[in-house]
């Protein structure tokens, strides 16, 4: 059985995997934190099972498929007129525990993107895997100076730098009214720094890859799907979703050279990853930058451009392994 | 799209932010996938799904439900 750590909601990502789980009449079920919470799921750990609605999760899954599980826990609350936030945040911390007791219990399963340390990798921790791994990274810095920005943007190779979050975790959208404000990365000139206080919140910096192009490559169980983000522009963008939507933005099919698919592998073995989302920059001089992995990332938009119906191979991969037959459009599961 | 930032927080706490809370971007909430949190196309009570829902169009679903 596939078993898909996901929301109870609309999810981009996972949705159209379902569509297709359903289609090929896949043996399958979908957890959310809503059915922990709801009481669904009961654990025995003297039988080191645990129960959703009576079916047996540990006997009976084969391949887990984790998908933003964990995210709608945020959205969790109890409503009581005293300590709310101190209660809330201690339920929420219970669920949490519950969870990790079932991923202990599914610890010898496959994991797809990985198992939970590689869920939400360090992005700096990646960095230097793959730079280890044969990928040429960014200049990287964490700092809290002005000075310290200014001196590094000073010496990056086109004297501008980026700053993106650390962590992908706390990543949310701030909503007010019809408007959610967020982050994307960010370009910094020396003049911008120069207007900002003598010290702030500790920030990471990265040296600013002029891009001749992005490339935004879906790894799964050893393939790469790459897709190039071209745009005309002549001015250049820091971070590619702010042009997704632009005219003069084509996404176009793209094989990766030989070498930078090897070391994506290496990499990605090597931290235990069966799947994710990894962008690349080619810059000017034709070097192929490493930025970063996001394990759970999206891959619709690319998907559909290049016409790799990519949900339609995370399904069969998932069914592949559950049930070790292959699926696609050579075998039809009737 | 253009980059559309805007200050939200106090002048006063700037210096408690990273830099990437200097500039935050403002995108109508509609304008954002991951806020679409609505289109309720079916429900599958055997999928153990409490509220399946399915946006995109490409792939209809019928009679999966139990």
């Amino acid at each position: 059985m596939i078993l898909i750590l996901g929301s109870s909601g609309f999810e981009q990502g996972t949705d159209p995997v379902i569509d297709w789980l359903l289609h090929y009449k896949a043996d399958f079920i979908k957890l959310t934190v809503e059915d922990i919470i709801n009481g669904h799921l009961r654990i025995d750990l003297q039988q080191k099972e645990a129960f959703f609605k009576d079916i047996p999760l540990v006997e009976k899954t084969s391949i887990i498929w984790y998908r933003h599980f964990l995210n709608s826990l945020a959205r969790f609350k109890v409503s009581v007129k005293r300590f709310s936030a101190q209660l809330n945040e201690d339920l929420r911390a219970e669920v949490k525990g519950v969870f990790e007791v079932l991923a202990y219990l599914l610890k010898d399963k496959t994991w797809v993107p990985g198992h939970l340390p590689s869920i939400q990798p360090n992005k700096l921790e990646v960095l230097l895997k793959a730079e280890i791994a044969g990928l040429k990274v960014p200049q990287t810095h964490i700092t809290s100076s002005r000075e310290e920005a200014i001196a590094f943007c000073q010496k990056s190779q086109y004297a501008t730098i980026t700053t993106k979050q650390i962590s992908d975790e706390g990543r949310n959208y701030y909503q007010e009214g019809e408007y959610a404000y967020y982050t994307l990365t960010k370009k910094l000139s020396e003049k911008e720094l120069k207007a900002i206080e003598n010290s702030f919140f500790p920030s990471l910096l990265q040296e600013y890859i002029y891009p001749d192009y992005e490339i935004r490559t879906f790894y799964l169980d050893g393939k790469t799907y790459s897709t190039a983000i071209v745009n005309n522009k002549t001015s250049a963008y820091a971070d590619r979703k702010l042009i997704n939507e632009e005219r003069t933005t084509h996404f176009i099919p793209y094989q990766l050279p030989e070498s930078v698919i090897e070391n994506t592998r290496r990499l990605m073995e090597g931290m235990g990853m069966t799947a994710g989302g990894i962008d690349f920059i080619r810059d000017q001089k034709g070097d192929y930058y490493f930025l970063e992995v996001n394990p759970i990332g999206q891959y619709l938009l690319e998907s559909r451009h290049c016409n790799y119906y990519l949900e339609k191979e995370i399904a069969a991969y998932l069914i592949g392994v559950d049930t070790k037959r292959e699926v696609g459009q050579k075998t039809v599961i009737v | 799209m253009e980059a559309d930032y805007h200050d939200i927080f106090e002048a006063e706490n700037k210096s408690d932010l990273p830099l990437t809370h200097h500039f935050m971007l403002r995108r109508l909430k509609v304008k954002l996938a991951e806020m679409r949190i609505k289109d309720r196309f079916s429900r599958s009570a055997k999928h153990q799904s409490k509220a399946y829902l399915q946006k995109n169009n490409h792939k209809p679903i019928t009679g999966i439900t139990e």
